[in-house]
């Protein structure tokens, strides 16, 4: 209980105030800010570290190539081997696919700006849509089909995220993961490609661009998947330096 | 209702007051922001914000939250509970800052309306290991904004001081959805110990802190049995009460604060009006009873507040009888004059 004749009496709207209650709020108040201090350095460094991509934000460039309309967008770079580099998958600004955008382009050599999103070995490009030309409907679109229509298939049952590749290659960090769900759902969504990402025990990863039994795109059927770990089963090729899975999300079983 | 709304005038102490707060804010955005910039280089701006700007705002709310209790048990503290609403509406800034962020870096530009994203983006919401957190902290926002919006005096009189109170007691469910909101959030995304830990210890001692100040009340609370003489409780003796303060009984289950001043006895409710401050914790300056928490006053016969505010407490009958002081524990309407009890010359010597 409080002693009434030792202490002094604070009125906020009188000071000033009574100096031993001042001495002993100015030692709170310097409690306060190391404690502060240390919180903000032990939050600071709670977090784990992340793996990351880089988005050159800011500093678009110019990049020529052929259109690759399917199964998602990409841009062929000029004298590049896509067999050795994967070809840089093209996206739209915000939480958009490009779709839309180089529809009826298949197979055309053009030069866009657009902004490089970098993560190891894969790259994409945030096209801004007013650098690419106005549509060629009857253009053909056989190049990228073509493309996925040859060399062999692996059959094989993978556990992995479900990202979006946009964001997992770097427009974000994190990119994945639970804090980072809701926004990959809203990208796939929109028609960001959708991806699985595989680590094994040993450390190493790999990203598989993912696609339909015949090749066909499935973001919007990935959607409620997104950010979630799944099992599932598919056959993997490799096109345009890219692994791309083939897999029926019917059969996807979630890792809870 | 106050004629005017003498709490919120700014005086000195309470920019002295807000110039500290606003600084110790500041060092832990620049702490966080520099130390989580240089170990985790990878992250970007927005992500840094995003943190920095949570873990400021929560880190204050748990600092709200223990003032309270920590001025019920030790008084010195009451300085820092004198002008805490500020507190309380930098923190909903940094809340707002944050939630801001989030809902434009996760769930902008996209084909969904932001807030729609915010609660059906993740639609998991019967998997505890999937379930989504965004609408914690949304709820937990939404209350934060009408405590921020209500905090001035103006609302404590106009939505009456119950109301007030019960909207304000809503900062215990803001706390409870902001701790669901981190734990679903980050603490199941990433599994740091240390974070688990950090907030473990905030909620721990936000507990312990309630319960020992509940615990000291309960205390107060106790009517222990005492002679009764015409209905009126032999609460203590004169010598008990120190000059121009009081002595606090519980009686028929309400608080009196019995004070003594200018050789005069007279009880009046220990709850204040403005946010049910300990009145009998105060003490006589000028001739008012005033309150330790913010300061509004009462006249100790009336139990009325001095022109022009219009504040009333009960009052409550008193006698001296032979050095004891008795009560009687029926109250008065607020604002009943009751005649003083006079003490005998020798004691008012
Ligand atoms: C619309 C409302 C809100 C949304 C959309 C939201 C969103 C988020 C997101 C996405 C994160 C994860 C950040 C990351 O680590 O990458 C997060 C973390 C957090 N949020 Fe919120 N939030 C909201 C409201 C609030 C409120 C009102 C508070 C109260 C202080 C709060 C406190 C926190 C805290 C303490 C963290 C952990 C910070 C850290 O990672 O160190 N949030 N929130
Ligand atoms: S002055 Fe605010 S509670 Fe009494």
């Amino acid at each position: 209980m409080w002693k009434p004749d030792e202490e002094e009496f604070f009125i906020g709207y009188a000071p000033p105030m009574p100096p031993r209650l001042g001495r002993f709020v100015r030692r709170v108040v310097i409690g306060i800010g190391c404690f502060v201090v240390i919180v903000a350095v032990t939050l600071a460094s709670g977090h784990l570290r992340l793996e990351g991509g880089t988005f050159e934000f800011g500093h678009p460039k110019s990049f020529s190539g052929t259109i690759v309309e399917r199964p998602y967008p990409g841009l062929r770079l000029d004298g590049v081997d896509s067999n050795v580099e994967p070809w840089p998958l093209l996206v739209a600004p915000g939480k958009h696919g490009a779709d839309a955008l180089v529809r009826g382009l298949d197979g055309r050599h053009i030069t866009l700006t657009g902004t490089r999103i970098q993560r190891g070995a894969h790259t994409m490009i945030e096209v801004e849509p007013a650098s690419l030309p106005s549509r060629v409907s009857e253009a053909a679109s056989m190049v990228a089909t073509a493309l996925l229509e040859q060399s062999d298939k692996a059959a094989v049952e993978l556990t992995g995220e479900i990202v979006d590749s946009k964001c997992f290659l770097g427009v974000m960090v994190p990119g994945s993961g639970k804090t980072h769900k809701e926004c990959a759902s809203l990208c796939l969504r929109g028609g960001i490609p959708p991806a699985l990402y595989v680590q094994d025990r040993a450390g190493h990863s790999s990203l598989l661009l993912l696609v339909g039994p015949t090749g066909e795109p499935i973001g919007a059927r990935a959607v409620q998947a997104a950010g979630e770990a799944i099992s599932l089963t598919g056959s993997i090729q490799r096109r345009g330096g890219w692994l791309v899975l083939r897999t029926d999300p019917t059969f996807w079983r979630r890792v809870d | 209702m106050s004629t005017t709304y003498r709490a919120v005038a700014w005086n000195p102490q309470k920019r002295r007051y807000d110039m500290v707060a606003g600084g110790l804010v500041l060092g832990f955005l620049v702490v966080f922001l520099g130390v989580q910039a240089t170990l985790r280089p990878e992250l970007t701006v927005e992500t840094l914000l995003i943190r920095a700007l949570a873990a400021g705002a929560f880190t204050l709310l748990n600092i709200i939250l223990c003032i309270g209790p920590l001025a019920r048990l030790n008084r010195r503290f009451l300085p820092l509970l004198y002008n805490r609403r500020h507190l309380g509406v930098m923190m909903f800034t940094l809340a707002l800052a944050h939630g801001v962020f989030s809902i434009v870096q996760f769930h902008s530009a996209g084909t969904l309306n932001p807030l729609v994203s915010v609660l059906v983006g993740n639609a998991r919401y019967t998997t505890i290991s999937q379930i989504p957190f965004q609408p914690f902290g949304l709820a937990a926002l939404t209350i934060l904004f009408l405590m921020a919006a209500t905090s001035h005096d103006f609302w404590l009189h106009n939505l009456t001081a119950p109301v007030w109170k019960t909207l304000h007691m809503g900062v215990y469910v803001a706390y409870a959805l902001i701790v669901l909101h981190v734990i679903f959030g980050v603490l199941q995304g990433e599994t740091s110990l240390l974070l688990a830990w950090t907030l473990g210890g905030g909620v721990l001692t936000v507990f312990t802190l309630h319960g020992l100040a509940a615990r000291q009340e309960a205390r107060l609370d106790r009517e222990e049995e005492s002679l009764r003489i015409d209905g009126f409780v032999d609460v203590c003796s004169v010598a008990d009460i120190p000059e121009k303060r009081a002595v606090v009984r519980c009686l028929s289950g309400e608080r009196v604060a019995v004070f003594r001043y200018d050789g005069q006895v007279s009880a009046i409710s220990n709850v204040c009006q403005h946010q049910n401050g300990p009145l009998g914790e105060g003490r006589i300056v000028n001739g008012c009873v005033v309150c330790p928490w913010h300061g509004y006053e009462y006249l100790p016969d009336t139990g009325a507040s001095p022109p022009p505010f219009t504040e009333k407490v009960p009052t409550f009958d008193v006698r001296v009888v032979a050095g004891r002081v008795l009560v009687h524990p029926q109250p008065h309407p607020p604002g009943t004059r009751v005649q003083p009890a006079m003490l005998d010359v020798a004691r008012r010597a």
